[in-house]
This record gives structure tokens, sequence and C-alpha cells, in this order.
């Protein structure tokens, strides 16, 4: 038995695909039911369905062997798994960004409002500049324009949201794309059937 | 009454098996002190899992920390001598658990085996990690590694500092896809992309892995370290004990401290290693100490979590005495607990007690059954 933890949304749904394509099904996962597990025995695979950025504290520590992550996640909270697999869907970057006419005043800290602060604290001392966080959990791109900070470090996409509001990116810190995880010792013994698993996802995409 | 092992809880189980184990080898209990001078620690701290320790500051005014590491400790109180030393310690440390936040108490067993430089020291250490893996369930693995392997394919890399760190961080998540694409761009041929490849992706019984090494590896230090590793591991084989070896060159710690066979142990089932060791000549220099040494650490834990039994009674045998007199009510206990029950005495039912069987006690003495599961 696999057990497998997945994001809610979108990604979620498509790596689901993936897996369904190899055979690991559980038609229950698409129906509209209340469920929280979904197993098929027959299958030898159980899914969880949880929010994306937990999907890593549930492999971590072992409620499920694998799991598909982002790897902004995987820089935020750098859990101690194995990171197998880039899947390469559900790609982005986390980049610093603000509103067009702004220009970096070097002689105060800078604000910078996040929903990822290690990754901030990390890229900012990297180039050694002072910074003070800010951190938020939704709606970013609103900080720069309502001056709570003078920059965001947040996942960009296409960029569209940022264009709407008079917002671009000055500086793009790591790319981040789907990756799978496995949990440390689910992996010592469940290595035959992670990596039967994984040729397969190789195969498909 | 006898009184046996199972009585003990399970970490007492494992404490006293583990003892019979390592005193059976010759190995001698090492006790350290609750504290010691901060600084040892902070010199060292790059050898500690978590940097922070619990410090405080003692009556003559010197920053002491709370044990956090044992190892450093017998590093420290070793004589820089030729004689050889071996110990065995069972102590409570204090750093952050794995994943947390929060300063905890870890239950730590491990053996220092100090002075020998040998193949048979190495061997006997690597047995000693596999029985004690053993003590703790039939469904274990035990991953080698070599720090001397792992250090020459990254030289032959020609990574510089920080590249060589990426990489060592992408190799110990397995990162296969982020470490060639590192490898790729600062120009490593195709062929040692290949072998850093295999050396992220290993994972299998030794005598395979050595052999597709052998074909792989590149220069006489990679030869060395894979001979030093093969020879380790026939000696288990010989000794009935390679069945649960893997070799796992993810396995990497800190390269300032260790140096040669490292190895980490798993156990079904627990979502992080339990056993952790290896060769650490280079922490021996950095005391000025010029001994070899080689130990390993078993963290109690999430074992403890793991193992220990939901209990399915709070007591054996509960006797509901009401308005008994007492002396009656403790010949009654005497005569219930001569079969070597537990017996709990209550004047009325507490709420939510369970018991195995609940006995009423009349006021003449007279013992009846009221419930039995």
């Amino acid at each position: 038995m696999i057990n497998v933890a997945l994001p809610k949304g979108r990604l979620g749904d498509s790596v689901y695909a993936l897996f369904d394509k190899l055979g690991y099904s559980c038609p229950e996962m698409t129906e509209n039911t209340r469920k929280l597990v979904f197993t098929n025995e027959e299958k030898g695979v159980s899914y969880v369905l949880v929010k994306p950025s937990d999907v890593a504290v549930y492999v971590e520590r072992g409620a499920a062997d694998i799991g598909v992550v982002g790897k902004d996640v995987i820089l935020e909270t750098e859990p101690d798994v194995y990171e197998l697999y880039d899947l390469g869907f559900g790609k982005c970057a986390l980049a610093v960004a603000s509103r067009n006419d702004w220009v970096d005043d070097t002689r105060l800290p800078l604000r910078v409002a996040t929903k990822y602060p290690h990754v901030a604290q990390k890229y900012y001392a990297s180039i050694n500049r002072d910074i003070e966080i800010i951190k938020l959990n939704g709606s970013i791109e609103l900080a720069p324009i309502l001056d709570l900070s003078d920059v965001i470090v947040d996942i960009v996409e296409t960029g569209k949201t940022l264009k709407e509001n008079n917002m671009g990116v000055f500086t793009r810190i790591a790319e981040s794309s789907a990756r799978l995880i496995a949990n440390k010792s689910s992996y010592q013994f469940k290595k035959a059937e992670i990596e039967n698993l994984i040729s397969g996802v190789e195969a498909l995409i | 009454m006898a009184i046996t092992i199972d009585h003990l809880a399970w970490e007492d189980q494992i404490k006293l098996t583990l003892r019979a184990l390592y005193e059976g080898y010759g190995f001698r209990q090492y006790r350290m002190g609750k504290f010691e001078p901060y600084d040892m620690y902070y010199e060292h701290k790059d050898f500690l899992k978590s940097e922070t320790v619990i410090t405080f500051t003692d009556t003559a005014g010197r920053l002491m920390a709370l044990k956090p590491d044992v190892t450093m400790s017998i590093v420290k109180s070793t004589q820089g001598d030729d004689a050889s030393r071996k110990l065995f310690y069972m102590e409570n440390v204090f750093r952050m658990a794995p994943g947390s936040r929060e300063y905890g108490e870890i239950s730590q067993i491990g053996i220092e085996s100090i002075g020998g430089t040998d193949l048979y020291t190495e061997a006997e250490t690597l047995l000693l990690a596999v029985k004690t893996l053993e003590t703790i369930s039939k469904s274990y693995l035990l991953d080698l590694s070599h720090m001397g392997f792992v250090s020459a394919v990254l030289s032959a890399c020609g990574f510089d500092a920080a590249e060589r760190e990426a990489a060592i961080h992408a190799l110990t998540h397995k990162n296969t896809h982020e470490l060639i694409a590192l490898a790729e761009s600062v120009g490593v041929d195709a062929e040692k992309c290949e072998l850093l490849r295999a050396v992220a992706n290993v994972s299998e019984a030794p005598e395979r892995a050595i052999a597709r090494f052998r074909t792989l590896s590149l220069n006489e230090e990679m030869a060395a370290a894979l001979a030093e590793l093969e020879r380790g591991c026939a000696v288990l084989a010989a000794a009935g004990c390679a069945d649960h070896l893997r070799i796992d060159f993810t396995v990497v710690n800190n390269m300032d401290y260790y140096n040669g066979l490292v190895f980490r142990g798993y156990i079904e089932n627990l979502p992080r290693a339990v056993l952790a060791g290896g060769r650490y000549d280079n922490l021996m220099r950095r005391f000025r100490k010029p001994q070899s040494a080689i130990g390993f650490a078993l963290y109690l834990g999430e074992l403890t979590r793991a193992f220990t039994k939901p209990e399915a009674y709070d007591t054996d045998t509960l006797v509901l005495y009401g308005d008994a007199a007492p002396e009656t009510v403790m010949r009654a206990v005497a005569f219930l607990r001569e079969d070597g029950r537990g017996v709990r005495a209550e004047k009325t039912m507490p709420e939510g007690l369970r018991a195995r069987r609940i006995y009423r006690l009349s006021m003449d003495g007279k013992l009846e059954v009221s419930a039995d599961d």
C-alpha cells in the first residue's frame, strides 16, 4: 500500500489524473464526497487531499509515503524529505515585485510583505540587504499599493495580476514547479513501488 | 510474584537489553554531567543537529549549557593517548526536536569506540548498530555511505565552496534533477554527471552497489573508499548480519567532523532515521586528539511513541468496597493480589476508569464479580 498526499485544487487534480493513468486509480476521488481519505485496496493506493502547504508535513512525518508539492513550499519550509522528481507543471517563480515606479532607498531597511518569510530572509541575507518582514497570508499585491511594504516576495505565474495593478517583477529569486517528494523512511522500505511510479510518470511526461 | 522484563515500560526494556548487548562487547558506561561550559558547544556548534542550546549562568558567572549532545563531551574528556576506549551511554539531552521550534528532552543511547582504527573496530560498530536496530524491530535497514567517496566525487566535479554546498544539499534530498542541472551549469562533463546521478540514486544491497560503483569510479581515492566499504560489509556478511544493509551515498554528515564510514538506521513505519553514526576523526582533531573514533546514537523519542502499546485498562482488577471496614478491604485486596494481578480499591466507581474485572465487596467480606471482560 502506498499512501499519497496531494494538494487540494488544480495541481492535485492534474497529478491524480496522471497517477490514474498509471493504474493508481481511486474512482471515489473524482466523486463529490465529504470523505477525507480515499483508499483502493485492490490497486494498493490511498490518497489524502490536504492544503498545498501541508503536503510536505504529511510526508515528512510519515502520514503519507509520497506527495506532490510546489518547489516554493519546499524552499519555504525546507522539509526533511527526498525530492525525487520534477513534474514540470505548475510552473511559477518566486520573485521580488513592486510598483513600477518603486526605487530602492538603501538608506532604510526594506519592508518586504510576503507569505514566504524564510525565502525572503534567506534571499536578502545573501545580498546583505537589511529588511523588515511583514508576514501576510493572502492578497500580497495589496501591500505596496497601500504603502504597507516597499516590495513583495511572492509567486508569479503570468504576471497578469501585477500588470493590472501597475506592478512588475524586479528580481526572480527561484523557479518553482511541482515536485514529487517521498518520506525518507518510506523510500527505504517501499523503494520498488516508489521508483516504479516515478518511471511511469517519467514515461508519461 | 516473579518480576519479568515485561513489567518494564518499553523504553526501559530497550535500555536494559541494549546495556546487556554493549556490556557483552566490553563497552563501559559513560555518565556525563548535566551542565557543561557553553563555549565548547559554541565553538563546535555545527556539529550539533540544532544550533540552539539551553544556556544559563552558573554561580561563578560562567555561561553553562544544559547538555545538548554526548559525543562531544566524551571527545573532550578523552585523554589524547594511545589507549583504546569503548564506551556506551544512555542520557537525556536537551535540544530542539526535528521539525519543531520547541526544546525537548531527547533520550539518546549510543556507543563510542575511541582509539581503534582497524577494520574490526569499524565492523564491530556496524554490527552493534545492526543489533541495536534488531532489538527494536525485525523490519529495519541500515544505510551505509562513505564520506571519503562522496567527497572525492564532489572534488572530481570541481565545484567551488558554494556549489559544493548546493550539491550536498541536492544530494541529501536525492534531488537528481537539481544536482545534474547544477553540474551541467558549471561545465561538469557527461561521465561525471553520470557518476553524480548514480551517487544520488543508489539505495541497494552492498554487493551490487559496490560492483557498479567500481566501474564508475574515477580515481584512487574513490576506489579506496569503495574497498573500505566492501571490506566492512564482507565482515558483517560473514557474521550473518548483512541482509539489512544498503549502500546509500545520500547519507552525508558534516564533513568538518565526519570522515570515512557513515551510516543511518531506519525502522519500518517510523518516519525518520532513528540511528545515526560514523567515523569522526575530524571532530577528534578539532579537540586536538590524535585518535580515530567511530560511534553511533539511537534516538528513543519517536520510537517510544511508536512502540508503547495503548493500555486497554487502567487497572486489572477493581474492588468497590462501599461501606466495608478497612480491615475487610485489606484482606480482600491481599487475597486478590495473590494471583499477581494489580488490584485497585475504591469506595465508589471512579468515573471513566477501565478495569478488566470489577468486584463488589460486601460488609461481611464477600467478593462478588460485577463485571468481567
